[in-house]
């Protein structure tokens, strides 16, 4: 049964680790910018921001040379595209090199308003439907408190149709990132409990859904199923 | 509205940025290495395609050729490109009769109808006849009005150093069918905004 969520999210083809992962980064910003004070994250936009600025530095020296050579021709035009030509590949390097080395995988980067930072690297493998997030969170004299990676497999927040359910990917964040804990302990604490939530009503029977998952095996697992 | 967008394309106006960036790259990308080309071989076209049959069975219609543009003189029986003043497509033929002059004195080499060097000419100037190999006649023919020889410099844009076999087909079957052109470059950019591979 497909339950669209409220807030119109796109179905996620559940069988593209891209796809997947794509979606989930990108309920993460909505989520940890919105926790309640004094945790909210303001997001910082710094690396996508140098990258499109280079990014499209490079393009209009491109199109400015493009222009240049349909408008005057290749005779009057040399220097200046050998110029181009040089400044054009200076820049497409350094653009590779940011992206690959300073940006790496990075999908959320926030400051709290005691200036602490929590730096968010997600990474998928090929074909393995496991999330996996890097989680630096720095104090603001830039000691690391956190710096771990933690693990998720995907469906334990994407419904059987295809529907991220914004609850469970709470309650997994919640559960592996201290602050991100300490700032929605609801969420925290639902996983312990294992009730069902509210998003996800399903008309039909209460059984646990063979998609969704409890991370604990063991004690919760026996526990939710008990209660079901 | 436009519900068959992706919400994230008007939402996240970052994220769009990138995406249509990556593609701005490519094309650019594509562009600035084939002007990179041209600047090291100093030639206005470093590819070009052979769009006739005159020079059977050296080179086929479709053939993609790689020159070079850095020598002042050719020698006859070299293989060159030039165009035509006034038109612009390039012609491939061969270098049958030249006609050098170096510091302005005249080294008279075989049948030339040539006209006065200046005095005042320092560079070395050559004058070349062309023919294609599967052509009778010379292109005296085809050059530009009055116009009875080739200058090295001005109409020449380089000589055959290298060539690949048909690959070229495509570029004639997208000049002479230039929608298909806008097609494909429609195609590619609707497939990379809405992915994000």
């Amino acid at each position: 049964m497909d339950e669209k969520p409220a807030d119109g999210a796109q179905k996620v083809s559940l069988y593209s680790i891209n796809d997947l992962k794509n979606a989930t980064d990108d309920a993460l910003a909505p989520y940890l910018t919105k926790l309640p004070f004094p945790y909210t994250f303001k997001q910082s936009h710094y690396y996508t921001d140098v990258r499109l600025a280079v990014g499209y530095a490079a393009v209009s020296i491109a199109a400015a040379t493009f222009y240049a050579d349909w408008k005057l021709g290749w005779d009057a035009t040399k220097n200046y595209t050998t110029a181009a030509c040089v400044l054009y590949f200076i820049l497409n390097s350094f653009l590779t090199l940011w992206v690959w080395k300073s940006e790496a995988g990075k999908v959320f980067v926030g400051i709290r308003e005691g200036k602490q930072k929590l730096t968010l690297k997600s990474s998928v493998k090929k074909h393995v439907p496991i999330y996996r997030l890097k989680v630096r969170y720095e104090a603001p004299s830039g000691k690391n408190w956190v710096d771990k990676e933690i693990e998720g497999r995907f469906s334990q927040w994407f419904d059987e149709a295809g529907y991220l359910q914004r609850a469970e990917l709470k309650k997994w964040l919640a559960n592996n990132i201290e602050v991100v804990g300490m700032a929605d302990p609801q969420s925290k604490k639902a996983i312990e409990e294992s009730i069902p939530d509210e998003a996800v009503q399903t008309p039909i029977e209460h059984h646990q859904s063979p998609v969704l998952e409890t991370p604990s095996s063991g004690k919760g697992a026996r526990k939710a199923r008990r209660k079901a | 509205m436009l519900s068959f967008l992706p919400p994230s394309l008007l939402h996240q106006p970052r994220q769009t940025a990138v995406q249509v960036l990556n593609f701005a790259l490519v094309l650019s990308t594509a562009f600035m290495l084939w002007k990179t080309l041209s600047v090291l071989s100093n030639s206005s076209s470093p590819i070009v395609v052979v769009l006739s049959g005159s020079m059977e069975p050296a080179f086929q219609r479709g053939d993609l050729l790689f020159l070079w543009n850095r020598d002042h003189t050719a020698e006859v029986g070299e293989i060159v490109v030039y165009k035509v003043k006034g038109k612009d497509i390039p012609i491939v033929h061969r270098v049958v009769r030249s006609f050098h002059t170096v510091s302005g004195n005249p080294l008279v080499q075989g049948k030339s109808k040539s006209e006065k060097v200046g005095a005042a000419d320092t560079a070395p100037k050559a004058q070349l006849l062309t023919k294609g190999d599967n052509n009778i006649a010379d292109d005296t023919e085809l050059y530009a009005r009055g116009q009875s020889y080739l200058d090295r410099e001005e109409d020449i844009i380089g000589s055959v150093r290298g060539y690949v076999p048909a690959v070229g087909y495509v570029t004639i079957m997208l000049s002479e069918h230039p929608w298909l052109k806008t097609v494909m470059m429609g195609i590619m950019g609707v497939m990379v905004v809405l992915q994000r591979e």
